[in-house]
């Protein structure tokens, strides 16, 4: 009992009724991408993650970009089977945002609702507003505004890959939180879950050449260094796993 | 003299060999074995992943085979499996050596394997300090 009121000291539930479906502007603008080799020193902090490993985030560059509107948050279940009908969840993960999606199924549920899968700019313009903070939140970590490696487990209960027939279990057990339960942990726009929770798909390659798509944001199995803002992730199209989601992006109109 | 010198070579060579078993990549840096050698099982067993022949651990297989035929490099796989995994993707040379241990360990304490294993070394021991003692004795007599 005392471990539930301290968890919930720790990180209040937020509802994340008006949140869900919400399309916020993002106005036009320079958005700052990426970050140099000497930030990252400075960034990557735990014992045993190596710089050379995010170096695909450099160099620190500066796009404009066009005004345009996006998710405040990442698609939920409940969401992606009104437009996907075929599409099942177990009942308490209505709010959580979808999973198991390759980017294809992503890139058509954002175009069945009129959108498309935001680019790397436009997602980084996002999370980072007009300073080009590390995080959506500013430059300091706070562990209370994400959900990722060291958040409290037990959301949906998930565990790592889809080892429904692993009968030992893993011991990368958690899972995703409701989208938007991190009421600190927005952007300068608004948008929620820009760090953590789930990766999310966006348009573009990582690497074309090798066929990688390009993830962003970091997930509730991700350290801290990856659920900064610059920090990119390469992966095969139609991967699917339970720490791949999206978001979706609007023209401005 | 002679029994510490034996001792002496006896130790540095179950230490080699175990080292060797338990530190050095047994297969190429562009194979699935290679890469798994530096990774952690991610099921419940303490196990290194490429010893690690469970559901779960074959799914991380699949997934290292899978970003090999795409080109990708050990150094690529690793930083693939820490960004979304984070520490528990990797390995501490101690939970390298426990997983070796519980590898070796987790059917039982297999008597014949580990008396074989020990005469392996004596054996080993008795060549190396053979031939240590016939360099040793070569040379004293090249002095005289």
């Amino acid at each position: 009992m005392t471990l539930a009121i301290s968890v919930m000291v720790a990180y209040p539930v937020v509802s994340n009724a008006g949140k869900v479906g919400a399309r916020l502007p993002v106005p036009a603008g320079i958005v700052i991408m990426g970050a140099d080799a000497s930030q990252l020193k400075g960034q990557i902090s735990e014992p045993r993650a190596k710089v050379e490993w995010y170096m695909d985030e450099t160099p620190r560059k500066k796009v404009e970009l066009p005004p345009f509107f996006i998710d405040a948050t990442e698609v939920t279940n409940a969401e992606y089977q009104k437009i996907i009908p075929d599409h099942s969840y177990p009942a308490n993960l209505a709010d959580h945002p979808v999973v198991n999606v390759t980017w294809d199924m992503a890139d058509e549920y954002c175009r069945k609702v009129g959108g498309a899968l935001p680019t790397e700019a436009q997602w980084e313009r996002a999370a980072r507003g007009d300073d080009g903070r590390i995080y959506p939140w500013g430059d300091q970590f706070d562990p209370a505004n994400v959900v990722y490696m060291d958040s409290v487990k037990g959301g949906s209960k998930q565990k790592v890959g889809s080892f429904d027939r692993e009968q030992s279990g893993s011991s990368l057990l958690g899972g995703t939180s409701p989208v938007a339960s991190r009421e600190n942990g927005k952007s300068p726009f608004g948008t929620y879950d820009m760090a953590g929770n789930v990766w999310e798909w966006v348009d573009g390659y990582y690497d074309e050449s090798k066929g990688l798509r390009l993830l962003k944001g970091g997930s509730w199995l991700s350290p801290q260094s990856s659920v900064r803002s610059s920090t990119r992730l390469g992966d095969e199209g139609g991967g699917r796993f339970n720490d791949y989601g999206f978001r979706c992006a609007y023209d401005h109109k | 003299m002679k029994t510490l010198v034996l001792a002496v070579s006896f130790l540095g060579v179950l230490a080699f060999m175990s080292g060797k078993y338990i530190f050095m990549v047994s297969a190429p840096d562009n194979s699935v074995m290679g890469v798994s050698h530096s990774l952690a099982c991610p099921c419940e067993c303490p196990m290194v992943l490429e010893d690690c022949h469970m559901s779960c651990g074959l799914e991380w297989k699949d997934l290292i085979g899978d970003k090999l035929k795409a080109s990708l490099t050990k150094t690529d796989i690793t930083a693939y499996f820490y960004k979304r995994y984070g520490k528990e993707a990797l390995l501490t040379p101690a939970q390298r050596i426990s997983g070796k241990w519980y590898e070796i360990t987790r059917g039982g304490y297999p008597a014949k394997d580990m008396v074989l294993f020990g005469l392996i070394v004596i054996v080993w021991t008795a060549l190396v300090y053979t031939g240590l003692m016939m360099i040793v004795e070569k040379f004293k007599s090249q002095k005289v």
